[in-house]
């Protein structure tokens, strides 16, 4: 197969605007030309709202992933777990305390998961899109396609930090209705989910076409 | 049955798009033809612009009807089985949220909810009702039911207006749903109780087959959808 010449334009060169939902581009006529304002167009086919770059996109980043760094701390800090257990009364486990035990106990692959579910995967996403940010703020965009592509690993890996709280969900309500032991939920079982749904969030706030925008100018 | 001759069911021909528009990198590109089965990857940021599966909306009415039949013994069966003392203990997925609201940690009871219950439920349920507005809306042009108000391209346009707003829900709601990642929480839990209670027998129960099913129609309804051809559809001035 030849290799296709593009021409490299962008659609807000042509004046279009691209529809998030419906993959829609429509042909506005531009009165301003500052892409970060709402400028209230709709989409004709799909009737969303449609703007140039998410709106507020990057202030509104920027404040999730501090949210989310403010929630990662008293989520491995507090306990997830309180325990109480026949004739060895109260305990609380936190997150790495919950993995500990299950090295000491031989389930090293469990701890790997869990570990890589609930530690790694959201300082990965809260670091690297920080990056990203700063790689906005400060035009550091040498490696456009490599940031893309941290970019999308982001938007994949999120749920899965989730592991955690459908694991204790499922064990707090199997050992609740066996009788055997009493679980509580801790603190940081609060923290840890609404981190995982803020991380989330900010990951869909943040708008990779940034990352492209003065593409032609430096060609 | 006349139903299956209305119309294109499936995208199994060469698309001819005047302009697509990356949604990654924002790259303009013009009069662009994708044969069946090829998807169209942008050139500077190689994000997948469009996909032209061969999608068949029947084939996805199947998925979807399937899920949303098994979705109340995946929710309500027990899905985790275990014998201790020879005393049965079971839970189902609603238990996970219940004793969260027993316990009065009402925002883990509500994000468990929202994303191994509600969405979805959400997520069969919308797709299967903007499929059908596509199918209404065509039996009615092909005045194949009776149109109740006699108004033909007045409630055609009304249901296709419903299909729009059910669609674009469907896709809001479709970036929320991990029921892979409850699997795989699920798992791990029924690992961890094997080793660490006395004497179990922990084992998957009836309900968790049914939550398999309707994990995989989750997953294959949306990997298997061609959005844009179901926008097409849905789109007014594309159709006549």
């Amino acid at each position: 197969m030849e290799a296709i010449k593009y021409p490299l334009v962008s659609a807000l060169s042509q004046e279009m605007i691209h529809c998030h939902t419906c993959d829609e581009a429509t042909k506005v006529v531009l009165e301003k030309t500052d892409i970060h304002v709402n400028d209230g167009y709709r989409c004709p086919r799909c009737y969303s709202s449609i703007h140039l770059r998410k709106v507020n996109s990057i202030n509104r980043t920027w404040g999730f992933v501090l949210l989310g760094f403010m929630m990662f701390i008293p989520s491995h800090v507090f306990p997830i777990m309180v325990i109480t257990e026949l004739g060895e009364g109260t305990y609380e486990k936190t997150i790495i305390g919950g993995v500990i035990g299950m090295f000491d106990n031989g389930l090293w692959h469990l701890g790997l998961i869990i570990f890589f579910a609930s530690v790694m995967i959201p300082l990965f996403k809260l670091l690297g899109l920080a990056g990203l940010l700063l790689a906005v703020r400060y035009k550091w965009l040498k490696h456009r396609l490599r940031l893309t592509q941290l970019y999308r690993i982001i938007v994949f890996v999120g749920r899965w930090a989730m592991i955690d709280i459908f694991f204790a969900a499922i064990l707090i309500s199997l050992v609740q209705f066996g009788g055997v032991a009493n679980i509580l939920a801790g603190y940081a079982a609060t923290f840890f989910a609404s981190m995982c749904i803020i991380t989330m969030i900010a990951a869909e706030a943040f708008d990779p076409r940034f990352l492209w925008d003065h593409f032609e100018e430096e060609k | 049955m006349a139903l299956f001759q209305i119309g294109k069911n499936s995208a199994t021909s060469v698309t001819h798009l005047s302009h697509a528009v990356c949604e990654c990198c924002d790259l303009l590109l013009n009069d662009i033809s994708i044969p069946p089965h090829f998807n169209l990857t942008c050139p500077r940021c190689n994000t997948v612009v469009f996909h032209n599966r061969a999608n068949s909306l029947w084939r996805e009415y199947a998925l979807v009807l399937t899920g949303l039949l098994l979705f109340w013994p995946a929710v309500y069966l027990p899905i985790l089985q275990v014998t201790q003392f020879a005393r049965l203990t079971d839970v189902n997925i609603l238990d996970g949220v219940f004793i969260f609201i027993e316990q009065r940690e009402f925002i883990i009871a509500f994000i468990v909810f929202a994303s191994a219950i509600l969405s979805p439920f959400l997520n069969l349920l919308l797709l299967f009702l903007s499929i059908s507005a596509i199918y209404l809306d065509r039996m009615i042009n092909a005045r194949q039911i009776v149109d109740p108000l006699m108004e033909g391209q007045q409630s055609s346009r009304r249901v296709l207006r419903c299909g729009v707003a059910f669609f674009r829900w469907y896709q809001a709601v479709n970036p929320w749903v991990m029921l892979e990642v409850y699997l795989i929480g699920f798992l791990v839990t029924m690992s961890n109780v094997d080793k660490v209670l006395v004497n179990p027998g922990a084992g998957p129960g009836p309900g968790f087959y049914a939550f398999l099913v309707v994990m995989l129609t989750t997953i294959l309804s949306s990997l298997l959808l061609n959005s844009q051809f179901v926008w097409q559809c849905l789109d007014k001035s594309w159709k006549r």
